[in-house]
């Protein structure tokens, strides 16, 4: 018989045998999780961190890389398509190359073409193509040196009067209008090639406001050629009105002659 | 006279000025548009504002040329009004010069002579 079996064949032995193992066994199963120096569980720790880490590698992170991604894209097609430098570039050579363009503009606008020989005439002349406002006040005298004062209100009809003088008053209004839209056009000049300027060293994103502004003076620019036409128009219809009144006043002098070779004519009381 | 010739003269060499600004403009317009066919979406705005600004270069030329067209039919309006006062000035003369052979004197109101007549006429 082996030495084991023996063994087991001893109550005392058996006893000791079944308590061991039952011992061992509530050991493993009942035992309680260690604790630290200051109570706290780390296995709980640990398995909580465990938990956030997947948390966090499941729930942020993976959709971080697809905004990352997303990013990335948007500024590729940003550079690629939307703003692509050689546009850019493009865009600014054109407005550098316009430069000179305006420059002519403005020599062109600033010609001196006086031609005028006589003294009065011009001084009228300068006057008209000067371009300056403050030359206004002193169109008057410069018109009347040229075109002859108003005569005496006796020396020619009323009606006859009335025309000269509105038509002298027509002239000069419409000389001093002429003398703002150059002062208008020059300005405008000014500010183009400015605009111009800025363009070429603008970024696309800034290129609005300019577009913003230079609409701006275009609306501006519109209006004041519209006030241009209308000062055309009423000059144009004094004249129209100068011819219509020459015709009437033609036809009461024709029946004042009449009426003065009938008088003649006619035998003294 | 001097005053419509040298307005005639200033006219014209503008006009040939206004020439010359349009075919730099034209040519100018065509550019932008190249530039419009070729460039991108983002930088479109860019072209766009070129363009605005050369419109109003565009609008300044048309204002020189409107200020000719005013002076032009100013100075025509005041030589009208000037053949009016010339006219007026020369019947005067006449007036005098016929009535100082009819009658040796100016226009006096209450005489029955011949010159009285016209005057009162």
């Amino acid at each position: 018989m082996p030495t084991w079996q023996s063994f087991t064949r001893k109550p005392f032995v058996r006893r000791l045998a079944l308590g061991g193992a039952g011992v061992l066994i509530l050991g493993t199963v009942a035992v309680r999780p260690a604790h630290s120096q200051f109570g706290i569980d780390i296995a709980a720790i640990l398995a909580g961190l465990k938990a956030i880490n997947n948390t966090l590698t499941n729930a942020v992170a993976s959709p971080l890389k697809a905004i990352n991604k997303v990013e990335q894209q948007e500024q590729q097609f940003q550079q690629n398509v939307l703003y692509p430098i050689s546009a850019i570039n493009s865009a600014r050579q054109m407005a550098t190359g316009f430069t000179a363009s305006f420059s002519s503009f403005r020599q062109l606008g600033t010609l001196n073409i006086s031609s005028a020989t006589l003294p009065n005439p011009q001084q009228l002349e300068q006057q008209m193509l000067s371009g300056n406002p403050n030359n206004i006040a002193s169109i008057n005298s410069a018109y009347h040196n040229v075109f002859a004062p108003l005569p005496a209100q006796t020396a020619m009809p009323q009606s006859v009067a009335y025309q000269v003088d509105m038509g002298d008053a027509q002239a000069q209004d419409a000389i001093k209008k002429a003398i703002e839209l150059d002062a208008f056009a020059e300005r405008e000049m000014e500010v183009a090639q400015k605009l111009n300027d800025q363009i070429a060293a603008s970024a696309p994103g800034t290129a609005p406001i300019l577009d913003a502004e230079a609409s701006a003076w275009v609306i501006q620019a519109n209006a004041y050629t519209q006030m241009g036409m209308a000062e055309l128009l009423r000059v144009n219809t004094a004249s129209v009105s100068n011819r219509s009144g020459e015709l009437k006043d033609s036809t009461t002098q024709m029946q004042n002659l009449n009426q003065r070779i009938t008088h003649i004519l006619a035998p003294p009381r | 006279m001097d005053v419509e010739d040298a307005v005639a003269k200033d006219a014209t060499v503008q006009s040939m000025a206004a020439d010359q600004a349009t075919t730099t403009m034209l040519q100018t317009a065509q550019r932008i548009e190249d530039e419009a066919q070729a460039t991108a979406p983002g930088t479109a705005d860019m072209v766009a504002a070129e363009a605005r600004t050369a419109e109003l270069a565009s609008l300044a030329m048309q204002h020189k040329l409107l200020a000719y067209q005013l002076r032009e039919a100013a100075i025509e309006l005041g030589h009208r009004g000037s053949i009016l006062k010339q006219s007026t000035t020369n019947t005067q003369n006449l007036n005098q010069q016929i009535l100082n052979h009819l009658g040796g004197a100016r226009c006096q109101h209450g005489s029955l002579s011949l010159a009285s007549r016209l005057c009162a006429g």
